[in-house]
């Protein structure tokens, strides 16, 4: 029998994130382990009369071409999935974690060699979503090596997961609707503020976030979700910020990152764990050393650091801050290769102030 | 790695695909066959290929006859349509892991979920037939399929290598030698105008002069032994029963008996599944009319899997199927449907060759030996 959370999971994604009718089509890639949700999900959106595929490819289909292939193979994009590309507008990647050393002893040029062939694609499917013409959404599905990586038992995991996803609320798109009209009374708060400083325990950092639009992530795009962000201008960011929740990197974990900001580039760096890989990210290119995103995670249902960015950037009562690429639908001009959110505490002593007016008090909103 | 998977998966791309190098390869696989699908796509990368894995997930096909409208079941999926208007291989390895999946629904559904395939799939053939592509079905041991062939899965794993000749020294040279005896009998067959089959409850005509015969040797199903032709769409008299129980879009039907008259079906009984038969034969107009003739020829297949895949394919059975043909036999009728019906002429059967007997209990005679 399905897990009733399941079919709970698959109508958020069809109602709230997608909004699945007849008149759509829809292309669910999920590795193996994510197979339940994909059929629980595709189940949904079938009832809705939409058409639904599946692209279920194994890891070792990626690990063994990189192992194994030839340059030509490793860099091969297939016109076929260039294609679908064109034959989808609604899209769902389940987030459903491997083993994250699977390609442990295979070099990074040949997986960065495998990452740019599929550039036309990303490209095709960034320009029909900004056209309008594609929606996705990414949504995270518990399996045990995510457990493991969370250090968690498998059940309690999935408990945790399904939480963070509101699907413990008597109605979950209702929940998901309830935090999207929050955000819009927070970014209703900070549009017009031309400042946010941040205040804890080692940080004090000022972010200017002038003119700048707020956008508000409400289970649109991210499964789970909870936050608002914006693109400070290059040189908006002064001072010093520690970010206490750990960040895993390719398998290695950053402790304690402490930046230190003048004219918007970081000019000074430090980590109790992992420094050697702190300080290799900030050389990748110029845009490294400056911040592309600040944001504010706002999921109440999320409040213990796991491991994984998509759930610990969302912890309400945190911020967080983006090393590298910023958006530039939301007026963001810094460009690297990197993005790299980094996130910060403030749920015991810390806060945030808006043009010297309290924000954001012990990890509690003031609004 | 298994030997049963990567003896399985040489044959699969060195015989079945010939894959060369700069090839696309697709594979697609039920769950349970990740690791001869694993096999494959390591050959593939060894060829030069270029290989694409696309895993069915389990649970998906029964979900989708359940859930999707009639016109999205009945259609063809796109993504599937994507790679196969694109792709120069692919090859299905089947493994569902329940055969009866589709048996809770009523029959419309369940034959307008085989009609939605094989709108894809008509792509793959076409494109064959053109010589672009080249497509491969193959079937991989699962307790599903065991169990329906009422045996071990141990047991039902030695019978398909043995039918996949996995058990030979060199299996893609023993298939290679199967191809070389059915050209020969081929070569027999070509002088042959009209086909009479009689065996209890049988006595069938189909004409087959001027279609061509193809041998089906391992190219397009694993396992395979079988020559088919495309009989004359207006020429089939007579009645066949078909004893053993044969299984389309996941409805079963045993003991159907179809009476022919000018290459129509005009009269259709079934001990059991009666109901989908009638359905299958009102698919549409081209539905009651034979779209393949042919003679299962792998020997290493005795007792009926309750397969079609495998059971067409046994030594000393003949096979017919009711809707579409092949265009490469020459064939002219079109339909959704292709449902293989297979009757065993191996105790008691005769095939007669514009009236010269050429085959006896399922044995060959003279020429055609």
């Amino acid at each position: 029998m399905t897990d009733p959370r399941l079919v709970r999971y698959a109508q958020l994604i069809c109602e709230h994130s997608l909004a699945i009718d007849e008149s759509h089509s829809l292309l669910v890639s999920t590795p193996p382990a994510g197979g339940p949700l994909a059929v629980a999900t595709a189940r949904e959106a079938w009832r809705r009369g939409a058409r639904v595929s599946v692209s279920m490819a194994p890891e070792w289909s990626r690990s063994d071409r990189l192992r194994d292939g030839s340059d030509a193979q490793v860099a091969y994009l297939d016109p076929a999935a260039l294609e679908t590309v064109e034959r989808f507008d609604r899209w769902l990647f389940v987030w459903a974690p491997g083993n994250t050393s699977e390609l442990a002893g295979i070099s990074s040029e040949r997986d960065a060699a495998m990452a740019r062939s599929r550039k036309p694609w990303s490209d095709r499917h960034d320009e029909r979503e900004t056209a309008g013409e594609l929606r996705w959404v990414g949504a995270a599905y518990p399996t045990a090596l995510g457990a493991q990586t969370a250090r968690m038992g498998t059940a309690a995991w999935e408990r945790f997961v399904y939480s963070a996803l509101l699907l413990d609320e008597p109605d979950p798109v209702a929940a998901w609707r309830a935090l999207s009209e929050r955000h819009e009374r927070l970014i209703d708060r900070l549009t017009g503020v031309r400042e946010l400083r941040v205040v804890s325990d080692r940080t004090d950092l000022r972010v200017n976030v002038e003119g700048r639009p707020w956008e508000s992530c409400a289970g649109a795009a991210n499964l789970p979700d909870g936050e608002v962000f914006c693109c400070p201008p290059q040189g908006g960011v002064e001072g010093e910020i520690v970010f206490d929740v750990p960040s895993l990197q390719n398998g290695r974990v950053c402790r304690d990152v402490r930046l230190r900001f003048d004219a918007g580039v970081v000019v000074d760096a430090s980590a109790a764990l992992g420094e050697d890989v702190l300080l290799a990210r900030l050389d990748t290119d110029e845009g490294a050393r400056r911040a592309g995103e600040f944001a504010i995670g706002t999921n109440q249902m999320v409040q213990r650091a796991v491991g994984d960015t998509l759930f610990d950037e969302k912890i309400g009562g945190t911020c967080h801050l983006a090393l590298g690429s910023s958006f530039p639908l939301l007026g963001g001009d810094n460009e690297s290769a990197i993005h790299w959110d980094l996130i910060c505490d403030l749920r015991s002593g810390g806060r945030i102030e808006a043009d010297g007016e309290p924000l954001l008090v012990d990890g509690k909103l003031m609004v | 790695m298994d030997p049963f998977d990567d003896s399985y998966a040489r044959v699969i791309v060195e015989h079945a695909l010939a894959v060369r190098s700069g090839q696309s390869v697709l594979i697609e696989a039920g769950q349970a066959a990740e690791p001869l699908a694993r096999a494959v796509h390591r050959r593939v990368l060894e060829a030069g290929g270029h290989p694409a894995v696309q895993l069915l997930p389990n649970g998906w096909i029964e979900a989708k006859a359940e859930c999707a409208s009639d016109a999205v079941l009945g259609e063809a999926d796109p993504l599937k349509l994507a790679w196969y208007e694109r792709v120069d291989c692919r090859v299905t390895l089947l493994a569902l892991e329940n055969v009866e999946q589709l048996a809770h629904l009523p029959p419309a559904r369940a034959a307008a979920s085989e009609t939605g395939r094989l709108r894809a799939v008509h792509v793959l053939v076409d494109r064959d037939a053109r010589g672009e592509a080249v497509w491969c079905g193959a079937q991989y041991p699962t307790a599903a399929y065991a169990q329906a062939a009422g045996l071990s899965l141990d047991g039902y794993r030695d019978l398909l290598g043995r039918a996949l000749k996995l058990d030979q020294p060199d299996p893609v040279v023993a298939w290679r030698v199967q191809g070389e005896r059915q050209d020969r009998l081929i070569a027999q067959l070509a002088q042959v105008d009209e086909l009479r089959i009689v065996a209890a409850g049988t006595d069938l005509r189909v004409r087959v002069g001027g279609r061509r015969w193809v041998s089906a040797s391992g190219r397009h199903n694993l396992p395979d032994g079988e020559v088919f032709t495309g009989p004359h769409e207006d020429a089939t008299e007579g009645v066949v029963t078909f004893a053993m129980p044969s299984a389309w879009g996941g409805q079963r039907v045993e003991g159907a008996r179809l009476r022919f008259e000018a290459g129509r079906c005009v009269e259709a009984g079934a001990a059991s599944g009666a109901t989908f038969l009638q359905a299958a034969l009102d698919t549409d107009a081209g539905a009651r009319t034979l779209g393949e003739f042919a003679f299962g020829l792998n020997e290493a297949i005795a007792e009926p899997t309750l397969d079609t895949l495998l059971d067409e394919k046994i030594g000393g059975t003949v096979h017919m199927a009711l809707g579409s043909s092949y265009a490469v036999t020459g064939g002219t009728n079109t339909s959704a449907l292709h449902w293989d019906l297979v009757c065993d002429l191996r105790d008691e059967g005769e095939v007669y060759a514009d009236g010269t007997l050429i085959q006896r209990n399922g044995r060959f005679l003279g020429d055609f030996a």
